[in-house]
């Protein structure tokens, strides 16, 4: 049974920023939900509830008591826009933003939203009370062709493009999520979406790469049911955290990484190769990558010959 | 570039695609390279096979199966086709409405689909270009493919197979080496593709993968889904010259048994009052057999005052005067002297319409076992003779007037005719005609002319002077544009076609310049739709004043 007055989860990890370590508490919070809910592959919805604003304090209350007495980051998430009123109402914004601001050892707030909440006087509310603010959009590609017919994100780079100025200009940090591997699109061409968008979006604070996992409900399982879709190596986010332009600060956490509905490679490999990602996100130190194995050969024929079959992976 | 059918059986085809000899299996490392050489750019985005495609995605030479539509191409590629493996009905339903949508000069290519299993029926169904991307997914899964189907190789102890690969290494050598599984699969592949070839020459494709099929059901499914196909029913040719095997009772669903059934139901009427049914013979034509010429010895001339039909397997019922006809001469069925319950059904039910619709005034048989029980289960009224001294008598006070050898062959012509170009033909063309030479090799002549001949297949060619005897017969007309052909039309010649014509029918052909005969190579609605191929091939003409 969800509980409205309880967060989806909360866990600890360390992130980088800006060249150092610190430890981060990711909390998920359970709102009405995302307002777009229409991409192929989110599903996020799940978790939502109909919180009231009582509910949404209380939620961040359980986060509160989480917080580490060491300086740290936190990452909240709605599985939708924290500002977007109508899963965060204002006065609730408010609070958690005034509670966060009295903890002199936050180092970083992270909170994410679609392009269209991202408001000049919001963020300079916000920034206000936390002037190391960070925004994170799920962007997930670069290319409009391929968010609009893949992913259905309903939003297009110019719309991304004016909120990051708002949000650049504003003095807050900027994070950008970019999809790896959304449907229809080869491994390969996965990989140059991937390493075009990274480029595109040069000036981001972080870049934080995410492969595609299969989540229930979703339009992407139905492929996935139907052996019609694959999500992508582990090989490829490797390659794609090797080759990548790397004037913002490159990460990956590959949600159900190493299983059959994330990224996965051979199931020998997969661990060690998901280490490696880690300890790259964290040091940016493209030697971490080390492991060999006899997948890589199957996986440069799927890079090869994906395309060949004209919409159908390769190897399931 | 252009794609030239070289050969067709059925529905598939042997061509040429620039200088690529269809059908044809790609290398995986060539296919870019062909795809270049045809301009086909690879779409960044593609959906798979149950997602509708975008409107972005325009390439001529693509076409998604969830929006199959005309293209002007000589090359077409079938995205996402290997999600079909495994799926009969996906498969068939897919191939029909390509072929129904294409036309028929246009190359199919199915991508990452085929395998040594089901390549055969692939091509039976009017694909011509493959690639060995199934064989080598496969291979990287450790799956030994043969035609027989898909072995796990780490359950082998020994290669069903010599290829080249199984000869030289171990099974554990390929449990550890995907390349060389590969390597086998890619062999077994171009292996089978021969095969396949070898059948399309012979004009026996049908024959083998009525037998292929039998190796997994989804094959099973797709084949008997065409046998219910009206579109590839069309393009099943009227006559072969090779044998017709009918070595399973589902054979009785094929074109040409339920063709032949029809037509004889239909072409065919009655020549006498009086109905004789016989059971068949392995030696055909029948009545060269020696259990039908004890029969005809003894009959003699009262023989030919009675029409006689012959009960069999899986033709159902045959007209003697129809038994030169293809399939009737050249069916054979594995006899175990004992029919299924299915075949009983079938030609009992055939029997009895054939009786409905033709008033007769006796029906005799002279049959036992197994044909008795096809004539009891008929329901219809008749009288039994368990010896031909009965039969005869029978006859002899029966008979009155006894037609001369010479019209009761003209009659068998005139059958014939009439199930090739339709009820009542037969009379126009063999009027005051004389049937000359050694059957089943026969000429119909008239004032030493040649007005058709009937070949070694069973059924009549036409001469010039034999078609002018059939003018205004629609059904098999070809209207042609304004030239004199010479050796063949092609298809773009061709104006209007009779929409009876199948391939390997005698047709008749025209314009204000010209009129003759030929052979039908195509069924009329692909010689309007082809913009490229022989449609007949011309036997003879006469070219007007
Ligand atoms: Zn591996």
């Amino acid at each position: 049974m969800k509980k409205a007055n309880e967060p989806a989860g909360i866990w600890r990890s360390a992130d980088r920023f800006d060249g150092e370590t610190l430890p981060t508490i990711t909390a998920i919070m359970r709102t009405r939900g995302c307002r777009w809910n229409s991409c192929r592959m989110c599903g996020y919805f799940e978790e939502h509830v109909e919180s009231t604003e009582e509910d949404l304090l209380k939620q961040f209350k359980v986060i509160e008591r989480n917080f580490p007495k060491e300086e740290f980051a936190l990452k909240i998430f709605t599985s939708g826009s924290f500002f977007d009123p109508r899963e965060i109402p204002e006065n609730v914004r408010r609070e958690i933003l005034r509670i966060c601001s009295s903890y002199k050892n936050l180092r970083r707030l992270i909170v994410e939203s679609r392009p269209e909440f991202v408001k000049e006087e919001i963020l300079e509310e916000a920034l206000s009370l936390i002037p190391s603010l960070e925004v994170a959009i799920g962007l997930e590609t670069s290319d409009d062709f391929i968010r609009n017919f893949c992913i259905n994100k309903g939003f297009s780079f110019d719309d991304f493009l004016e909120a990051s100025k708002i949000i650049k200009n504003s003095g807050a940090y900027l994070r950008v999520y970019l999809l790896l591997k959304p449907p229809f699109l080869s491994e390969n061409t996965a990989i140059k979406d991937v390493l075009r968008s990274i480029k595109a979006i040069s000036w981001a604070s972080t870049i934080s790469i995410n492969p595609v996992s299969v989540h229930r409900g979703t339009e992407v399982e139905k492929l996935f049911r139907r052996r019609e879709y694959r999500p992508p190596w582990l090989w490829s986010v490797v390659e794609v955290l090797r080759r990548c332009e790397k004037k913002a600060n490159i990460i990956s956490d590959p949600t159900g990484g190493g299983t059959k509905r994330g990224a996965h490679n051979c199931g020998k490999c997969d661990n060690d190769i998901l280490r490696e990602i880690r300890k790259f996100s964290l040091t940016q130190d493209e030697s971490v990558f080390q492991k060999e194995c006899e997948c890589k050969e199957k996986w440069k024929e799927v890079l090869e010959l994906e395309d060949l079959t004209f919409g159908t992976p390769l190897l399931f | 570039m252009n794609f030239q059918i070289k050969r067709i059986d059925a529905s598939a085809r042997i061509g040429k695609l620039g200088n690529l000899e269809t059908p044809a299996v790609l290398h995986h490392k060539k296919i870019k390279k062909f795809l270049e050489d045809h301009g086909i750019e690879i779409p960044e985005i593609m959906t798979p096979f149950s997602v509708a495609p975008f409107e972005i995605q325009n390439e001529t030479s693509l076409v998604h199966p969830k929006k199959i539509e005309k293209r002007e191409t000589e090359l077409l590629i079938l995205c996402s086709s290997s999600y079909m493996s495994g799926k009969g009905r996906e498969l068939f339903e897919t191939m029909e409405k390509l072929k129904k949508t294409l036309k028929p000069n246009t190359a199919i290519y199915l991508p990452a689909l085929a395998t040594p299993e089901n390549i055969a029926l692939l091509i039976f169904l009017g694909a011509d270009v493959f690639d060995d991307l199934k064989c080598l997914s496969s291979a990287m899964k450790g799956e030994y493919l043969t035609r027989d189907g898909t072995l796990s190789v780490s359950n082998l102890e020994r290669f069903p197979c010599s290829c080249p690969i199984c000869s030289s290494y171990t099974t554990e050598e390929l449990e550890s080496n995907w390349r060389l599984i590969y390597s086998h699969n890619f062999n077994a592949l171009l292996n089978e593709l021969e095969n396949v070839k070898i059948f399309i020459r012979k004009g026996m494709l049908r024959e083998y993968v009525s037998k292929q099929c039998r190796t997994s059901p989804w094959l099973t499914v797709a084949l008997r889904l065409y046998d219910g196909s009206e579109y590839y029913f069309k393009r099943v040719p009227i006559r072969r010259t090779s044998q017709f095997y009918a070595n399973s009772s589902e054979e009785i669903q094929r074109a040409e048994i339920r063709r032949f059934a029809s037509r004889v139901l239909e072409r065919y009427y009655p020549k006498s009052k009086i109905l004789l049914l016989l059971p068949c013979s392995a030696v055909k034509p029948y009545s060269l057999s020696p259990s039908h010429r004890r029969i005809i010895k003894s009959l003699g001339k009262l023989r030919r005052g009675v029409d006689e039909l012959i009960i069999t397997s899986p033709l159902g019922i045959v007209p003697r005067f129809l038994e030169t006809v293809y399939p009737a001469m050249h069916y054979d069925i594995p006899v175990t002297g004992r029919w299924d319950e299915e075949e009983k059904k079938w030609a009992s039910s055939l029997l009895r319409e054939f009786v409905e619709r033709n008033q007769y005034e006796r029906i005799f048989a002279y049959v036992e076992g197994d044909y008795r029980e096809v004539c009891t289960l008929s329901e219809i009224e008749i009288e039994f003779f368990n010896t031909l001294e009965e039969l005869r008598k029978e006859l002899e006070s029966e008979i009155e007037d006894v037609p001369t050898q010479k019209s009761y062959m003209r009659a068998q012509i005139s059958s014939i005719a009439d199930y090739q170009f339709g009820k009542g033909t037969g009379e126009k063309l063999v009027k005051d005609a004389e049937i000359r030479g050694r059957y089943p090799k026969l000429d119909v002549m008239v004032d030493g002319k040649k007005l058709a001949s009937l070949q070694g297949d069973g059924m009549l060619s036409l001469s010039v002077l034999g078609g002018e005897r059939l003018k205004g017969l629609k059904d098999y007309t070809v209207i042609i544009d304004d030239f004199i052909p010479s050796g063949s039309i092609l298809s773009p010649g061709v104006l209007e076609a009779g929409k009876e014509i199948l391939s390997g029918d005698e047709v008749l052909f025209e314009n204000s310049r010209v009129f003759g005969v030929g052979r039908a190579v195509m069924c009329s609605e692909d010689m309007l739709k082809a913009s490229y191929g022989v449609a007949i091939n011309v036997r003879e003409k006469v070219v007007k004043e």
